[in-house]
């Protein structure tokens, strides 16, 4: 991989053994996305695995914005059936 | 006497006026001050998309978490939403970045290049390295007086062989940035590579930092100048878009 930035190395790849994560994949209002729980129900937005494209316009869905899922607890785990969510619409 | 005139009936005010989009909007700005005490600023419709540029361009690595990063898979797709919304008139594109990953940064200009709609960057405090390239894909670049750009050679991270072949990849992916930013910018291929490689600089490496005006002088950016003149400069590039596009219909 090549590096092009006149920061030294070390600082940025400073806690790079360090885990990122965990992780949780889920979807609020039809946009999948991938958090880092930061709280009880409360997760921050790392990126948007599936989206509309209208949602990369907004800054609600941008990473590191916080969301609130913890209305929606089906939707962490796609195999179980959970109650409907409205889909975003823009 | 004088009463009020054209007083309406209760029945005939008007409603809040919300539509089905707007109810949802609304309601998701105070699950967000109940839910996370974030207040969202309402939205004004504008026609220019601010995309900002910062801290370290962040490629196929998740970089620790004490970088600011800026994240080649969400702005790709902004770029394709800004392109094709018709709202959106133009692109105002705004740097202080200190470079990062290659194949990201120049994936990010390739895409700005190709935009078909108006595009102008401003440097501020620092566009380094990679954030170079990004910076000259727009159509007209602003530096403001005091900010800075470093040109340096690119670098590899991680196991390296001590052959002849690793200079040569090294030499290649040098040469598409210095293509890239050749070809959509005033600078010449010579004096690019005069400054990338000058020596005695920059205390820790080899390279040459160019400030504000000396950007300029030497062809890198169009301008010296701040948000009021990108701004103006924007604008009147979609305004000639504008009659262009209105002649061709004619």
């Amino acid at each position: 991989m090549s590096f092009y930035t006149p920061m030294p190395l070390e600082l940025v790849f400073d806690g790079w053994n360090r885990e990122p994560g965990p992780f949780l994949d889920l979807t609020i209002r039809g946009v999948t996305m991938r958090v880092v729980p930061v709280a009880p129900g409360i997760g921050r937005i790392e990126r948007l695995l599936n989206a509309p494209l209208d949602c990369y316009l907004q800054p609600e869905f941008s990473p590191g914005q916080t969301v609130c899922y913890a209305a929606e607890p089906a939707q962490a785990n796609p195999d179980k059936e959970g109650p409907e969510v409205p889909t975003y619409l823009p | 006497m004088i009463g009020p005139m054209n007083m309406e009936k209760p029945g005939d005010q008007p409603g809040p006026g919300l539509h089905p989009g707007d109810e949802r909007k609304v309601s998701a700005a105070v699950e967000s001050v109940v839910q996370l005490g974030q207040t969202v600023v309402p939205a004004t419709e504008s026609n220019v998309f601010c995309l900002t540029i910062i801290g370290q361009i962040e490629g196929h690595l998740m970089l620790p978490p004490q970088n600011k990063t800026t994240k080649y898979e969400h702005v790709i797709p902004q770029l394709v939403a800004a392109e094709q919304n018709p709202k959106i008139e133009g692109l105002l594109m705004v740097l202080n970045t200190v470079g990062g990953d290659v194949e990201a940064g120049l994936a990010i200009a390739e895409m700005i290049s190709s935009m078909s709609k108006p595009k102008v960057a401003i440097v501020l405090g620092g566009g380094h390295s990679i954030g170079v390239p990004i910076a000259v894909s727009a159509d007209y670049t602003f530096i403001a007086e005091t900010a800075t750009m470093t040109i340096h050679p690119i670098r590899l991270s991680g196991l390296i062989i001590g052959v002849p072949q690793t200079f040569e990849y090294l030499e290649k992916m040098q040469e598409r940035v210095v293509r890239f930013v050749t070809r959509h910018s005033k600078i010449g291929e010579e004096t690019f590579k005069e400054l990338m490689f000058k020596t005695g600089e920059l205390t820790r490496d080899i390279g040459t930092t160019v400030i504000g005006s000396d950007a300029v002088k030497h062809g890198l950016i169009d301008e010296v100048g701040g948000l009021g003149d990108a701004l103006r400069h924007l604008n009147g590039l979609i305004a000639e878009r504008k009659t262009t596009q209105g002649a061709v219909v004619q």
